[in-house]
């Protein structure tokens, strides 16, 4: 059928509209996106040279995640917190997706949206509290107040290389692709969603842990934490931990990281 | 230099041969054959115990382990043993490529053994309804020796208890290729829904969620009941060290091709994810043990050179198959593509066993996409069984759906069966199946349909009766996560 000039405009905003709508329910996840999008525009932002505070405090040194120990004693928390944060919903938080959406579809359809932020929750819940138990690790050691901070990172990059051919890290990545059976209504619903995002994140966190970790200690190189990001999007979306491309790519950025 | 195509090699019914004479010569071959390869060291490509792992392969759980087996390295395993494609639309074409290198392997051996070129995997063809015997098991796989009094290596003690002319009690209901045969796309993503004929988009996976309703049915209720509770053919791990798991996959490939010739509008995923996903390449040791790789799209198509077989009777059983694009049922029209499910019900965990066990599902008014659809009545009407998992291999069980107002002895209306295949390591949160179980999805489209139109539907209420179809364990901590009804 063919339609005048107007009308045709008209019925493409409506298949538009038709096909956002479809999009919106296959993937009731899309929301993800946003904090994501923003945390990554203001890590692009420092990294380029903008007069934005995210990962780097304003002595210059980089926090990318980590409390330095003077900042731990002295505090303000405030900054190592945000950074934390600012990584974590930057680099984690989109391999969230998949539970997310599998809360929410498989809920009632007017608590679609609440299922998924209960995955969320609990999903950052484990994530921050790995990175609390990771910050004191790291400055009980001193690692990033240690003047040879680059070999530390060069080191925690061929750690990560070795761990992703451990066993270990294919059972945790198999993990992440779990399902649950979800409550239907009220707080057990509600529960449920918590719990399993917190799973998630439990399985998330031993499986990426170690590049996490790796990132963090290199994280003066914005190309170690977007190569580092596409390492586990891709692995998750491909189920299995691609031991051998993945490994070569950690070992060359850890030569990377160690000449720098 | 032309090169030489192949002659194609014609698949043949099992049951037609045997009943042609016992030990036709294929399977007097095949036997040899066998027996030769269980020979070869499990590290060895073209033996036995190397082709049963490509299916799966935990250690643990090798009923032939020994000491002295090498196995090969790690790397080899990671590329070549456990890939069996599950709950995935790549069900089958991998088990395409997989029956294709095991048939070349096997002519191979019996070429070394001084036999014919030209063999072929043979299929068994229990839904055959002009054959009597379809569903018992051929007396080749059943006698103790071989015509010369050598042991026959296609007899194994470890299936289900059966009457001494192969009758496993396997049911019409178990082989019932109508529901499979008249799904009207190979996939179906959509969540809540059943997965197409073929199963739904994944990746690289063997622990898939939804399984295709081919795979569901015959697949895997042939696979439990020739097992029973101690056989190999009821896990991943041990299915293919049964001489009959080749030619019921075989059965189950024919299928794939009876399916795309029932309606011009049948057709296999045109998706690159599919045809030549990205990344992703399923590896094999052919005739000659050199590695190859291949793409669902190689072996879409029997006849070209890398296949060369098609099967002998690949004709349409039932003689009226759906208009295209039809959905039976409740008069849509509609393609099913792009339609978003919605989830109205669902019960808690509830627990199986021996004995049957009824469920009640309270269901709510779809508020989603059903409810926006013209009459806000669902086009289609899905029983989900969510994350089934159990420690103990367990049977089949059969779904009914209850009428309101049916008296409770009646059973109600069959929705379809829930095959345990492989349970144990879709349960082990070690096994790469797992952790998540196994989940179906049955269409009770019809079912509801029916109850309507005798006024026996409560919109408000679904009672499910499910019950075992055979010997069950009742101990088995087999459990069902949760049971949901789903409207799209």
């Amino acid at each position: 059928m063919k339609f005048p000039p107007a009308e045709n405009a008209v019925a493409r905003v409506g298949q538009l509209q038709a096909a956002c709508t479809r999009l919106a329910w296959n993937h009731p996840q899309w929301w993800l996106v946003v904090p994501s999008v923003l945390a990554w525009v203001a890590i692009l932002a420092e990294a380029s040279g903008l007069p934005i505070e995210v990962c780097r405090s304003r002595d210059g040194v980089s926090r990318f995640g980590w409390f330095d120990p003077q900042a731990l004693l002295a505090g303000p928390w405030l900054p190592e917190v945000r950074a934390w944060s600012w990584m974590l919903l930057a680099t984690m938080l989109p391999l969230a997706a998949w539970p997310v959406r599998h809360a929410a579809l498989r809920s009632l359809w007017k608590r679609r949206h609440r299922a998924g932020l209960g995955v969320v929750l609990g999903y950052l819940a484990a994530w921050m509290l790995a990175g609390a138990g990771l910050s004191v690790l790291v400055v009980g050691f001193g690692l990033k107040a240690n003047p040879a901070n680059a070999s530390f990172a060069a080191l925690a990059l061929l750690l990560a290389a070795l761990w992703q051919w451990s066993p270990t890290k294919r059972e945790a990545l198999r993990a992440c692709h779990r399902t649950a059976a979800l409550g239907v209504h009220g707080w057990r619903a509600d529960l449920d969603c918590v719990r399993y995002g917190w799973n998630q994140g439990r399985s998330c966190i031993v499986s990426c842990l170690p590049l996490m970790f790796a990132m963090t200690l290199a994280s003066h190189q914005i190309v170690v934490t977007v190569t580092i990001f596409l390492i586990c999007v891709i692995e998750r979306a491909r189920h299995r931990p691609l031991y051998r491309s993945t490994s070569m790519v950690l070992v060359v950025l850890a030569a990377t990281v160690a000449a720098v | 230099m032309a090169t030489t195509i192949p002659a194609i090699r014609v698949r043949r019914d099992v049951w037609k041969m045997s009943k042609a004479g016992l030990w036709d010569s294929d399977l007097l071959w095949y036997a040899k054959a066998v027996e030769v390869m269980k020979q070869r060291p499990l590290d060895d490509p073209l033996g036995w115990r190397y082709q049963a792992a490509i299916h799966e392969y935990p250690r643990g759980s090798d009923p032939f382990a020994d000491p002295s087996d090498k196995l090969p390295s790690q790397s080899e395993q990671d590329d070549f043993w456990g890939q069996c494609q599950h709950g995935s639309w790549f069900f089958l074409p991998w088990h395409r490529m997989y029956l294709l290198h095991f048939e070349r392997i096997v002519a191979a051996t019996i070429v070394q053994l001084g036999g014919p070129s030209d063999w072929a995997l043979p299929y068994w063809n229990y839904s055959d309804a002009s054959n009597p015997d379809a569903m018992k098991l051929p007396p080749e796989f059943i006698a103790a020796t071989l015509p010369d009094g050598t042991a026959n290596a296609l007899a194994i003690p470890q299936r289900a208890a059966h009457q001494p002319d192969g009758d496993f009690g396997l049911t019409a209901l178990e082989v019932n290729i109508k529901t499979c045969l008249d799904e009207s796309e190979f996939d179906d993503s959509a969540t809540g829904t059943t997965s197409g004929f073929g199963g739904e988009k994944t990746g690289f996976v063997h622990n898939g969620a939804y399984p295709g309703v081919l795979e569901i049915t015959p697949h895997g209720d042939v696979h439990v009941a020739v097992s029973g509770l101690r056989g190999f053919m009821g896990s991943f791990s041990t299915a293919a060290l049964d001489p009959i798991f080749w030619l019921h996959h075989a059965n189950i490939d024919r299928l794939w091709q009876v399916w795309r010739d029932r309606n011009s509008t049948h057709l296999d995923p045109t998706d690159t994810d599919w045809l030549a996903p990205v990344g992703i390449k399923f590896s094999f040791h052919n005739a000659q043990g050199n590695v190859v790789s291949h793409a669902p799209a190689d072996v879409a198509d029997t006849s070209v050179a890398l296949l060369r077989y098609r099967y002998e009777d690949v004709s349409d059983p039932f003689p009226v198959a759906l208009a295209a694009g039809a959905l039976v049922g409740r008069g849509s029209t509609v393609s099913k593509a792009n339609q978003a499910a919605e989830m109205i019900g669902a019960t808690a965990a509830v627990a199986l066993g021996a004995a049957p066990i009824t469920a009640s599902i309270a269901l709510s008014k779809p508020s989603g996409p059903v409810s926006l659809a013209a009459g806000a009545a669902p086009r289609r009407v899905y029983l989900n069984f969510e994350n089934i998992t159990s420690k103990q291999v367990t049977g089949g069980y059969v779904v009914y759906v209850e009428p309101v107002g049916v008296a409770p002895a009646q059973k109600g209306l069959v929705a379809g069966t829930l095959p345990m295949f492989g349970v144990v390591e879709a349960t082990s949160r070690r096994s790469p199946h797992g952790g998540s179980g196994l989940s179906y999805a049955l269409d009770i489209t019809e079912i509801v349909s029916a109850m309507e139109s005798k006024q026996q539907w409560d919109p408000s209420n679904l009672r499910v009766r499910v019950e075992p179809i055979r010997e069950a364990p009742s101990n088995s901590g087999l459990k069902i996560g949760r049971i949901s009804v789903f409207y799209r």
